[in-house]
């Protein structure tokens, strides 16, 4: 409610309003960083601790059924959040994992391993994901963490959704029901939950929608903040749809005194940057992300049994090429999604970003490059890994050179 | 003995095999030039993994071969513009092979790809192929014990049997596939046989020998193949074998492609040493066993794939780690040469565990990373002397406590 409470029209006033306005005085911004904070490795396993049921995993499409199932999903983010490189040496001294491997699947099983004498000791994971956490989760269970994965089942493009795949997730996420509880799933608590995140994912979508028009308004690194809620929402679906609501008015205010002056130069960024210091680097070379696709905001099916909704959107998930390596999502059409999102801002370029030695996300990167040539869009590819040091000064270069061109 | 010529240019490599295994390896070769030249109407159709059942496409009459060829360098190259760096050299040689201008001719021969989801490289390699070779993708589950995953097998088995139908413009009844499933384990149960010649103190054929049978399979037609294989077996089966007191050893890790075989060549030919095992998916693992013939061919052909030998993409992992250790006896090896392509997942990642299972049984274990490069061949070849070596060490101490033993025996 920041800006109805200021009453002060020139803040109103894109001509005159600073820049990062509601970066500090956001109400919505606020609930959105007090969510994340209380999202974190530390403070989930305090509430399993209590006795509160949380696994890691879970938190992506799958979310709903566990939440249906009163537990709490650890974003695997967490597992990288902090102590990363430490983790990585982990991984690659004891568990002897080839220093090829990305910093994510090393990362991941290195915190896991320090972690094993804590109380989050389940982890859900869906089969159709990257090959390198597949290997790393069976070498978890050495220390003695029960790992349940749904069997692997993608549909490869739109037209290879087969109606024997929907079927077959659906007993899966029937088995996953009864490891979470003990119990057969309870469908109408599954309804509930998609509906929750549906309204979730609306709001998420009007945020963006209108975010793309004010591109300075929400923080790079505070928008990725709601592209991950959108998975998961922190574990507090009201709270979060409350942020969200917040941000709509704020949004929806400043929208009502119609359009910015296009004083900055309109980029699209695909995926997302691994440090806050590059987008701040985006920014500081005047260019404002005014399209962006990472998690996309798609609602899920409420016309048909809950299961078999939550089969349907990760299977059209992945023949869309959205919601990433995680849900196995094919390398080949996020590139659709990007050039969408270009054409309906407006964008000038696009930064491609992907961790470092993701062997899935370079090979989309690649197609994107070719792509983006043949219909020239300007396009920059970025490499980070998920340590969160700031970026080298030849990456900052490149971004900054990069607009410098489009400009 | 290979010369580093040969190890420079693997594919116009005299073939290191026993002039035994000449006429097949005759054969294959002329079944290659035909699957590009010949001008006989039939849909030819590629597989890039052995969860592949080439039984459906017999029976739809298709020409087909399972693609599994180790790239020159400029086929990795091409594939690495995709790729970069970060993938193996097999899914990269997959996606070089297909370059319009520069790949390989058999692979361009391809109508269309098949691909089960094995490892996500292959997966995202051939989501790349897709836009250079009419492709079908099919899922592969991983949890092998559970019945809905081998239900949801049947299913994707069934799909391919329609999907091959419509390449080949003519029905595949279940009659024709029961038929091709009895003769693709008539094929199975002779390679097994001629594997089981290498559990004899002198095998009649070394390792090199070996995967040109395994070749075999993948390129002939099965009656062509049985034909051929026959007489060689019952000839080989009466051989007194060579070489005995060298040491035994079984390769096991990630699949060696068609063409990389410059470990094999060092092993046997350089260093003398007999490769009597593989526990990979181009050597004995797949022929480890045989699809029902009876009931629902579809259901059989799901079972028979999921219950062979486990590759370490499947759960949990514990089925490939026993596969292996029980293999490795069966086969009394001395030691175990553990391959990973690198970056391969499946069993690079994974590599401390196998290794660890190697060595709670006793058994030495040499690992190599590798890819098709051939910078590496002169340290390659010192590494695995020196292992031989320890081995040979080994097998002296053993040799000598049992004299002593017998003597002690004696005495008393
Ligand atoms: S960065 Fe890529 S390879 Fe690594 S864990 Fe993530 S998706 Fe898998
Ligand atoms: S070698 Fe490994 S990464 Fe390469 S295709 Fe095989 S399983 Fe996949």
């Amino acid at each position: 409610m920041g800006i109805v409470r200021t009453q002060d029209k020139h803040l109103l006033d894109p001509a005159v309003r600073p820049r990062g306005f509601g970066r500090e005085t956001s109400e919505g911004l606020r609930i959105l960083d007090e969510l994340a904070a209380g999202y974190t490795f530390d403070a989930l396993e305090k509430l399993a601790a209590d006795g509160q049921s949380v696994i890691w995993g879970g938190q992506n499409w799958d979310s709903p059924l566990v939440y249906a199932c009163d537990t709490i999903p650890v974003s695997f983010e967490q597992l990288w959040a902090e102590e990363s490189r430490a983790s990585e040496a982990i991984a690659e001294d004891l568990f002897q994992v080839p220093s090829e491997f990305c910093s994510m699947a090393k990362a991941m099983l290195g915190r896991l391993h320090v972690g094993r004498a804590k109380s989050v000791k389940r982890i859900l994971h869906f089969g159709s994901g990257c090959e390198p956490i597949h290997s790393i989760l069976e070498l978890t269970k050495r220390d003695g963490y029960d790992v349940q994965t749904i069997d692997t089942v993608s549909a490869f493009k739109a037209q290879d959704k087969r109606d024997h795949a929907i079927r077959f997730l659906v007993t899966e996420l029937e088995r996953i029901a009864v490891w979470l509880t003990g119990k057969p799933v309870d469908h109408d608590r599954v309804a509930e939950q998609i509906h929750l995140k549906n309204t979730a994912l609306r709001k998420v979508h009007r945020v963006l929608e209108l975010r793309s028009r004010h591109p300075f308004y929400i923080a790079g690194e505070q928008t990725k903040r709601i592209f991950v809620g959108s998975l998961h929402q922190f574990g507090k679906p009201q709270r979060f749809i409350q942020a969200m609501d917040l941000l709509i008015e704020e949004l929806e205010a400043i929208d009502a005194l119609g359009p910015e002056p296009l004083t900055y130069i309109p980029i699209v960024l695909a995926g997302s940057v691994g440090n806050v210091k590059l987008f701040e680097a985006i920014e500081e070379s005047n260019a404002g992300i005014v399209g962006w696709v990472y998690f996309g905001s798609h609602p899920y099916r409420e016309d048909v049994p809950p299961l078999e909704a939550l089969a349907h959107f990760v299977l059209d998930a992945q023949s869309r090429g959205d919601l990433g390596e995680g849900v196995g999502s094919s390398v080949a059409y996020r590139r659709n999604l990007v050039e969408e999102e270009v054409r309906k801002t407006g964008a000038r370029g696009v930064i491609s970003s992907s961790v470092t030695g993701c062997p899935y996300a370079s090979l989309m990167q690649q197609l994107e490059r070719d792509h983006f040539k043949k219909v020239g869009i300007p396009i920059v590819t970025l490499e980070t890994d998920v340590h969160k040091e700031p970026p080298t000064e030849e990456q900052i270069t490149r971004v900054k050179a990069f607009i410098e061109m489009l400009a | 003995m290979a010369t580093h010529a040969a190890h420079h240019a693997p594919r116009k490599a005299p073939p290191s095999i026993s002039p035994d295994l000449m006429p097949i390896h005759a054969l294959i070769e002329a079944e290659q030039e035909a699957f590009i030249k010949e001008e006989d109407g039939l849909k030819r159709a590629g597989y890039f993994c052995s969860y592949t059942p080439p039984e459906l496409l017999n029976a739809a009459g298709l020409r087909h071969a399972r693609l599994f060829k180790a790239g020159t360098p400029a086929i990795v190259s091409n594939g690495e513009r995709y790729t970069q760096s970060v993938f193996c050299d097999f899914s990269k040689s997959c996606i070089g092979g297909f370059d319009k201008d520069a790949g390989d001719p058999f692979y361009l021969a391809v109508d269309k790809l098949y691909n089960f989801h094995t490892c996500a490289s292959m997966k995202r390699a051939t989501e790349v192929l897709d836009s250079m070779v009419p492709t079908t993708m099919l899922n592969l589950p991983r949890l092998r014990g559970e019945e809905s995953s081998r239900a949801f097998f049947r299913d994707e088995i069934a799909h391919f049997r329609d999907d091959v139908a419509d390449l080949a413009g003519r029905p595949v009844t279940e009659d024709d596939v029961r038929e091709q499933i009895v003769l693709f384990n008539k094929a199975r149960r002779l390679i097994r046989k001629f594997s089981d010649l290498r559990k004899r103190p002198k095998p009649p054929l070394s390792g090199r020998d070996f995967l040109e049978l395994v070749r075999g399979f993948y390129y002939l037609k099965p009656d062509a193949l049985l034909a051929a294989y026959e007489p060689l077996y019952r000839k080989l089966s009466r051989s007194r074998g060579k070489g005995d007191g060298r040491p035994r050893l079984m390769i096991s890790g990630s699949e060696m492609a068609d063409g990389d075989r410059r470990l094999v060549e060092l092993i046997e030919e350089d260093i003398g040493a007999h490769i009597v095992a593989e526990d990979h998916c181009t050597g004995l693992r797949p022929f480890t066993y045989t699809v029902c013939e009876t009931g629902d061919p579809f259901r059989a052909l799901a079972d028979g794939y999921l219950d062979q030998a486990p590759c370490a993409r499947m759960k949990p992992i514990e089925d490939p780690l026993d596969f292996s250790g029980q293999l490795a006896q069966e086969y009394a090896v001395d030691g175990v040469v553990y391959v990973y392509l690198k970056f391969c997942a499946c069993y690079g990642a994974t590599r401390s565990a196998f290794i660890g299972r190697f060595q709670e049984l006793g058994i030495p274990v040499l690992e190599i990373s590798s890819d098709y490069s051939h910078s590496d061949i002169g340290q390659l070849k010192t590494r695995v002397e020196a292992f031989i070596e320890v081995l040979n060490e080994k097998r002296f101490d053993r040799l000598l406590a049992a004299r002593a033993a017998e003597a002690e025996a004696a005495a008393d």
